[in-house]
């Protein structure tokens, strides 16, 4: 038997990011570098500042001090398209259950970037309703912020046709994404014992009005929640609500490799100078066969109004615990973190009535999710890395918003499981940056029936260096390389389904905060080209033109930005 | 990273990034062997793959759940991997599978879940699985001594165009064309309106081509155009040589089944368009991708479907190229049978004359045999009359690059099939005729076939009626019919005799009422090497009879045993002697199977 050259690919891309895993992070924890802190990922920041938050800096330039960060961009990937057909169960089909970035004008979006832009931000000028906000910060305050994440783009194929996007993994290079924006809408209030703040962001997914001429737009609500800080003691804070509750991204893969829930729940959480603890407990009932079934059923009472009956009515009950150390402290120019990482799933078992009219009995389930992350940052050189290691089993392999692929009959997760290593990393240099993702992914689906099928390895590598010309102007060019394999044979050519992707963009832009590979807002030009070979095209339905296009173009404009949104913020909310 | 990070990292990721790969190396690299010694050893099971387990929901794209039987039912390829122990406790040997390529999706509200309306002959249908579960299917008969056959269609593509009649570039229902077809020319003098409604999807026969037609009258050929419905799969015919006009005959539906000309150059009804297998161009692509098949997979034999309505030199052609590939690929005794619907025994023998294919499904029988006289109680002289046919109507000599084995010898025997009701349609209950059937298909001649759900005693009318799902069964192994099958089934390969021992007919009987021997049938089964057996059976259900007509003033049955050996029934144990004058009286119950064997030769338990 032998392996085509995607495989040796996939595999030295694999083989890169266990390297990285087993050798360069316990070398970056053991020889940390003094330095500025502001491209901490996860970094507690000012976690103990009474500060309501970023909108401190709403409306400030950024220097390219604060820029150096992994910021958390969403995207909305066009439903349908190869990508999702071989889209993870992390993000099951729900494009949009990716999320935001964050961040005010000039400040990093990321939670790294959120840390760097606090500590940048002290004793800068506070804004927001109330005015200054220093160490002598009033009693009472009260804040209302707005805050946004959005990219739009306009794009050509170069054929005549729209620029798509083109990609064949579950989390692919972020250059040719469609639009996708998040309005949130924000109440800070400081009481007499604690804090609080009432978070609401309203996602719209592409495409737009202006463009399809439909006026109706694809809306959700990704936040919902009230939080309260300080509560009973400096550091705890408590939530409920609904809330995209996350960790740290791949921005330019946009995922986020380790902790990425979407739920309905509530939370605890404890941050310590060395420690954050986090905790939540989450529901989530997607409207799928798999746990919801609603029947009408005429009215027993001769009333004429038909009643609505759960057939099946069982949520997915997520507990997840996070706790991340930090050796260095989290107010230095450097430092490292630990973060080790569980979810445990749970859901009861129900009954569906089949359309045959006979009811299926279907057990209960779980799985889990283990998982580890090791970071570090240097300030100075705006540089930081972050490896991650995940593992989830059973319904654990699954998104709260997804479910098992083949709902029809599987009525059992305990087969599935999920692999995945990743690797983000950002660095610059005067006018110069880079950044870097990567990852690979083996992911085996829960059909009883297919436990030697369905099973798919998957990765992409991604690397963006930058230039800046001038403090507003720069240039960044985007090459990566993404491959999926799977376990089914390509009937015309007898090998195993999968292809391969190589991907080169280039993107001129203006920032008008200034550098930083993190900054935004960015106005730019995007040009990509995307190379397919022949595995990647069959991925196709031969009608899709795509299927016959060794080379695809995407050429347009675009911007993209976040600005002062929650979900970023610092460590103590997240 | 030092270097031994890098090691162990490369290391690793080769294993993850393996891992995936290495789940396919058993269906990787496709061997190809004989699998098969002689085909009348095996015991044929046919099934509907879309009817007969549903192993994989995750293929179950436009799938009814309603019971709908004109529409995908969700069966597929791993539903065959994890029903083989029901295979195997039922005794089958080979399983013919309906088609496995790319079909038309649905039409006109049908779907094509049979198989029967090709559109790409080089893709898999997809409701199926794909190749990696196709070939695993495959290995996983084979390691269970299983053979596979694959049912193909080499007379027509599915409806892969419309004929535009009205030169208005779009399909219609209903447009005004067409002449008698008796005649095809309204200088005949036949007394209609030129004009008729027809359809272009599927317009009635024209000798001279579909015409195409205006408010004036003809104006030539019609041309042809091809759908673009990539949603349904009703696009782009593979391979690209049926993207030609040329590739078919463009001569209509066939509506004279007694008209030759028709029935090899019209479409098949349903607008199925009738590939010009004339040409060698065609020929050349069909041999070419149905052998590959079989190459790609590992298949022992076809079933081919529609042979009356493609011409003899095409079959003369066809089969002896696919032999010839095959063979050079280390595959012999691949098996070539075909399907011509009709009960006219010298047409379906046709057949099998030499340089043609190796089988026919025996049709002739079907209706003669298992319809006339098993299931209308009709006389038994009719399977002596039809047996006396077969030296002149089949081919009596094995094809060269064959199965070795003559035609006549080597008949594919059906009680039912997916194209007719089944014997149970319409007495559902009345079993004893069925098992009567059940015991001269595994004890004649020739290489039985059972339809898949006659273990289950399924009892639907025609066509789609007949094609239940088998999970509505649940798969039960302790019914009668079942239990039954499986019996017989053991019987017949533990006693060679049965399998491969020459058919020797030794009663038939014309009374059918309450005469002595009414409904008796008996023959033996004779090999040189001294195997035997004699098979007696009742075929009517109203009472006893005998091997003799005594009472009418006849004698007893002769038969080939020596005189004073002992017989005994393999299926109650009942011990018999044959008579010094080499002769044998069994009585025989209603309905009842006796198959005896030489004392010596007896295995108590089957």
């Amino acid at each position: 038997m032998s392996y085509g050259p995607r495989a040796v690919r996939t595999a030295l891309l694999s083989g890169l990011l266990i390297a990285l895993f087993s050798g360069a992070a316990p070398s970056f924890a053991q020889t940390p570098a003094p330095g500025a802190a502001e491209a901490a990922p996860d970094s507690p920041g000012d976690a103990a500042d009474p500060t309501p938050s970023d909108a401190a800096d709403e409306g400030e330039p950024a220097g390219d001090e604060q820029t150096s960060a992994d910021p958390a961009p969403a995207v909305a990937d066009d439903i349908g398209d190869a990508g999702d057909a071989t889209a993870s169960a992390s993000t099951g089909d729900i494009d949009d259950a990716d999320a935001p970035g964050a961040g005010a004008v000039g400040q990093p979006a990321s939670p790294e970037a959120a840390a760097a832009a606090a500590v940048s931000a002290e004793g800068e000028e506070a804004a927001g309703n109330e005015g200054d906000v220093d160490d002598e910060a009033p009693e009472f305050w009260s804040a209302f912020a707005f805050g946004s994440y959005g990219r739009v783009v306009a794009a050509s194929d170069l054929m005549g046709g729209t620029g798509r996007d083109a990609d064949i993994v579950a989390f692919d290079p972020r250059i040719d994404e469609g639009t996708y924006l998040e309005l949130e809408l924000r109440r800070e209030d400081q009481w007499a014992f604690m804090q609080s703040k009432i978070v609401a962001t309203l996602a719209i997914g592409g495409p737009l009005f202006h463009f399809d001429g439909d006026f109706d737009e694809v809306l959700a609500i990704r936040n919902l929640y009230l939080e309260l800080i300080d509560v009973a003691a400096p550091g705890v804070s408590i939530w409920a609500g609904s809330r995209m509750w996350r960790g740290d991204d791949m921005y330019l893969l946009d995922t986020w490799p380790l902790d990425n829930l979407n739920a309905v729940g509530g939370g605890l959480d404890y941050t310590h100078d060395l420690f954050q603890l986090r905790s939540a407990v989450a529901l989530a009932r997607p409207n799928d066969p798999f746990q919801t079934q609603i029947i009408d059923v005429p009215p027993e009472d001769g009333s004429f109004t038909p009643t609505d009956v759960f057939i099946l009515d069982r949520p997915r009950l997520v507990l997840a615990l996070k706790g991340t150390y930090f050796p260095f402290g989290t107010g230095e120019d450097h430092g490292a973190k630990l973060v080790l990482y569980t979810e445990y799933h749970s859901i009861s078992d129900g009954n569906r009535q089949t359309d045959d009219g006979t009811v299926e009995a279907l057990p209960s389930d779980d799985g889990y999710v283990i998982g580890a992350q090791l970071g570090g940052w240097l300030v100075d050189d705006h540089a930081f890395i972050n490896i991650f290691a995940r593992y989830a089993r059973g319904l654990g392999a699954y998104d709260p918003l997804g479910v098992p692929f083949s709902t029809g009959a599987v009525i059992s997760t305990a087969a599935a499981e999920e692999t995945l290593i990743a690797l983000s990393a950002n660095y610059e240099y005067d006018f110069m940056g880079v950044q870097v993702a990567a990852y690979y992914r083996r992911f085996r689906d829960a059909d009883p029936s297919l436990l030697e099928r369905n099973l798919l390895g998957e990765g992409a590598i991604d690397i963006r260096p930058h230039v800046w010309f001038l403090d507003w102007l720069g240039l960044a060019v985007d090459l990566s390389y993404q491959a999926l394999e799977e376990t089914g044979l390509d009937v015309t050519t007898d090998e195993p389904v999968g292809g391969e992707v190589w991907k080169l963009g280039i993107l001129p832009f203006i920032s008008p905060g200034g550098r930083g590979t993190y900054t935004r807002p960015h106005l730019r030009l995007i040009y990509s080209a995307t190379f397919r070979d022949e595995g990647a095209r069959r991925l196709y339905h031969s009608a899709d033109p795509r299927a016959s296009r060794e080379v695809e173009h995407f050429i347009g404009i675009g911007a993209e930005w976040w600005i002062d949104t929650s979900s970023y913020l610092g460590p103590q909310l997240r | 990273m030092d270097r031994y990070q890098l090691i162990f990292g490369a290391a690793a990721a080769l294993t993850l990034s393996a891992c995936v790969h290495s789940e396919l190396d058993d269906v990787r690299d496709v061997e190809i062997a004989t699998h098969v010694t002689d085909w009348r050893d095996e015991v044929i099971y046919q099934l509907i793959v879309d009817r007969f387990a549903d192993g994989d929901p995750g293929n179950n794209h436009r799938v009814d759940y309603t019971g709908s039987l004109a529409r995908y039912q969700g069966g597929d390829w791993q539903g065959v991997i994890d029903k083989l122990p029901y295979l195997e406790e039922l005794g089958v040997t080979t399983i013919w599978i309906s088609p496995i390529v790319l079909n038309v999706d649905a039409d006109a509200g049908i779907d094509g879940y049979h198989g029967y309306w090709q559109i790409d002959l080089e893709r898999l249908n997809p409701h199926f699985g794909d190749l990696a579960t196709l070939r695993r299917m495959i290995n996983a008969c084979h390691d269970k001594d299983i053979k596979v056959v694959l049912d193909i269609v080499t007379n027509h593509m599915g409806q892969a165009f419309y004929y535009d009649i009205n030169l208005n570039g779009q399909p219609d229902q209903n447009v005004s064309g067409g002449y008698p077809v008796e005649h095809g020319n309204p200088s005949s003098g036949v007394l209609r309106s030129p004009v008729q409604h027809v359809t272009e999807y599927d317009p009635d026969y024209d000798g001279r081509g579909i015409q195409a037609f205006t408010s004036l009258g003809e104006a030539g050929p019609a041309p042809i155009r091809f759908f673009d419905m990539p949603d349904i799969f009703r696009n782009d015919p593979m391979p690209a040589i049926f993207q030609n006009d040329w590739a078919y005959n463009l001569r209509g539906r066939v509506v004279d089944w007694n008209n030759r000309e028709q029935v090899v150059y019209g479409d098949f009804p349903g607008g199925l368009k009738d590939i010009r297998t004339e040409d060698p161009r065609v020929r050349d692509e069909l041999v070419r991708v149905f052998s590959d098949w079989v190459l790609r997979l590992d298949l022992d034999g076809f079933r081919i479907d529609t042979l009356k309505h493609v011409e003899y030199g095409f079959w003369e052609d066809f089969a002896p190229r696919v032999r010839e590939r095959v063979a050079a690929a280390g595959k012999d005794n691949f098996l070539l049978f075909g399907e011509a619907f009709d009960g006219d025994d010298a047409l379906v023998g046709s057949y099998t004359m030499p340089g043609r294919i190796d089988s026919v499904f025996y049709f002739p029988q079907k209706f003669r045999v298992f319809d006339d006289v098993f299931r209308r109680e009709g006389p038994t002289t009719k399977v002596e009359e039809l047996f006396n046919l077969r030296p002149t109507n089949y081919g009596t000599i094995p094809q060269a690059g064959g199965i070795g084995v003559p035609p006549t010898a080597a008949l594919v025997n059906f009680i039912d099939n997916h194209d007719v009701s089944r014997f149970l349609f319409g007495a559902p209950d009345d079993l004893g005729p069925l098992h009567a059937a059940l015991g001269y298909l595994l004890t004649e001649d020739g290489i039985p076939c059972i339809y898949y759900g006659t273990e289950q005693a399924f009892a639907g009318g025609n066509d789609p009626s007949n094609r239940e799902p088998l999970w509505w069964s649940g798969y039960a192994t302790d019914g009668e019919t079942f239990r039954w099958v499986a019996r017989l089934t053991r019987i017949r390969r533990e006693y060679e005799a049965l399998r491969r021992g020459d058919f020797i007919i030794r009663w038939t009987t014309d009374r059918v009422g309450d005469e002595q021997d009414a409904g008796i049938v008996a023959f033996e089964r004779t090999m040189p090497s001294g195997a035997y057996a004699l098979i007696a059976i009742n075929t009517q259900g109203r009472h006893p009879s005998e091997t003799s007509a005594s009472s009418l003033g006849g004698g007893s049955m002769g038969v080939g045993a020596p005189a004073g050996s002992t017989l005994v029934d393999v299926l109650t144990g009942e011990r018999v002697t044959v008579t010094g004058a080499g002769q044998l009286n069994l009585l025989v119950q209603p309905h009842q199977t006796r198959i005896l064997v030489p004392e010596a030769d007896f295995i108590d338990g089957l």
